[in-house]
Formats: C-alpha cells, structure tokens, sequence
C-alpha cells in the first residue's frame, strides 16, 4: 500500500468504496445504493477509499476500523468507479491519512442541494452494494 | 393508477362537495374532500401500506434523531423535516405507490420512488418547509425545489405518475 506521494493520480479504472453506516442507505429488498450514501455533509467532499492494491479483507479491515472508532455499525459499502465519479464532473482527489493511506475525496460538488441530490442519484445508480461479509 | 382515479373521481364528484363559489363555501368543500381523503388512507384496503411508511418515518426518525448518526458527523433529523414528511405523506393523492423512507446526512427525511436505477425519484424535505428533488427518468432528469403548503406540488404528483407507471 503505497502513499500519495508514490501515485498521487486516481485511474479511471480505480474503483472506491463508500463505507454504508446506516440501514438507510440502502436497499435491502434488491441489495442496491440509494443516494443518500453519496450526499456530501457536513464537509463539501466526500470520504471514499481506493481499492487500489488492497485485498477484500484490506478493505472490510479498514472500514470495521473506521466504525469501531466512531461508534457506528458497518452494513456494507458502495463501490463505484473514478470515470462514474468524473463522468458527473466531479473530482477524486488522493488524501491519505495516517491510519487510510488509501483514503480519498470526491470534491467539486455544488452547493444548492437539488443538484447535489441529482448528481447523488446518478452516482447510486451506477454503483454497487456490497454487503459486509 | 385505476383505483387513484377512481377514488379522485369519487372524492371529487361527491354530491355533498358543494359548486359553491363564496370562500366558506371552498373552505367546507375542501374540508370534506380532505375528511374523505383521510377517511380512505385510514381504510384497512388503501390505508395498510401508507400506515406502514409512516412507522417506517418515525423509526427512521428515532434512529437518526442524534447528531453525527453515520459516524460522518451527520446532522440530527429535524422536527420539522420530519412534520413536512408526515404531512405530505397523508396529502399524497390515493393509490398512489408507497415510497420508502431514507436520511440524508443534512438531517433532511427523504421518500424514494425505485422502480429501477435509471427510474428513481427522491425527494427530501428541508426544516424551512422546502421539497427539494431530483429523478431520473430513463436518460432524461428532472431535479428542482418546490415549496410545501400542504398540498402535493403538481411537479412531484407528475413525477410520481412518471416513476411509477408503465
């Protein structure tokens, strides 16, 4: 697992894992995303985190400890690829952080919230629900 | 769609709805056409389903009433947004499908018409009386925000039709 500083640039072909935190993020009857997993708040970006040379237990690992630090329960994860995000003009910046060396941000979203809420749709749509093993 | 009509027609075409044009009269006619809507929501035949979402808000509300409840630093569920929600669920024209309740990390209650990815309507309701909403309807889209009175926006009910309907 290597730092921003040895591949700072997402590929297209990269893909990255919302981490589900609440039953309301998804559908259970069909087992897909519903968008408000991708709304941004309270900060303009959103949290993902590249699979990029993590195996599934690598990535269930870092999301378990993720929640376990913040008290909340983890169901399951969106995965969805850069190119989706930037097909919405939308930015996947690499930010790293000491215990997620492969933690990332979406950013570039508007401000008013119907935009926001269309853009989270066409995200959802195209990404997909992987549930905690 | 045929049992939302036919209830319309009979809520609209009942004979003690007065033709009357003096305010009073639009008061008490509008009166008794709400009294009837509520009567046939209450109904065990059209009203199991819309009872059934308003458990599911006011769970979704419980859950979702602390701040930061994703772990993300999410905002609680406002009394308002909640209110607008049940409100606007009991406006909801009869036989209409029923939508299923979610939470964005704003605190804003939000209700979803999934009929598949590309057909998706989502609408949220902020705590200053707003819907905000956006669809996908096949490769076409529709997003915007609309102010809630009470009444079911035109917008929405045209955008339900469209979810929803074969």
């Amino acid at each position: 697992m290597n730092g921003e500083e040895t591949q700072p640039f997402v590929a297209d072909n990269e893909p990255l894992a919302r981490f589900v935190t609440t039953s309301r993020w998804y559908r259970p009857g069909n087992l897909t995303v519903r968008p408000e997993a991708f709304i941004p708040h309270p900060y303009p970006e959103l949290s993902v985190t590249r699979h990029r040379s993590l195996s599934e237990e690598d990535i269930w690992k870092i999301g378990q400890s993720i929640t376990d630090f913040r008290s909340v329960n983890l169901h399951g994860r969106a995965d969805i690829m850069a190119v989706e995000v930037r097909k919405q003009k939308l930015t996947v910046e690499p930010k790293p952080v000491p215990e997620n060396l492969n933690h990332a941000d979406i950013t570039g979203w508007p401000a008013d919230k119907p935009t926001q809420k269309i853009l989270a749709l066409e995200l959802a749509a195209v990404a997909r629900y992987v549930p905690k093993p | 769609m045929i049992i939302a009509m036919t209830t319309a027609f009979l809520i609209s075409n009942s004979p003690l709805i007065t033709d009357g044009a003096s305010d009073v009269a639009q008061y008490v006619a509008q009166k008794r056409a709400g009294e009837r809507q509520s009567l046939l929501q209450n109904s065990c035949y059209f009203g199991f389903e819309f009872k059934s979402v308003q458990k599911e808000l006011y769970a979704a509300a419980e859950e979702c009433k602390s701040p930061d409840w994703d772990g993300q630093g999410a905002c609680p569920v406002s009394v308002e947004s909640y209110s607008a929600a049940y409100r606007f669920l009991e406006a909801l024209p009869i036989g209409f499908e029923p939508p299923s309740v979610g939470v964005e990390p704003d605190g804003e209650m939000t209700l979803e018409w999934y009929r598949s990815p590309r057909r998706t309507l989502s609408i949220s309701f902020s705590k200053d009386g707003e819907i905000h909403y956006a669809a996908l309807l096949g490769a076409s889209k529709a997003y915007g925000t609309e102010i809630f009175f009470g009444d079911v926006p035109k917008t929405i009910v045209d955008l339900v039709t469209r979810t929803t309907v074969s």
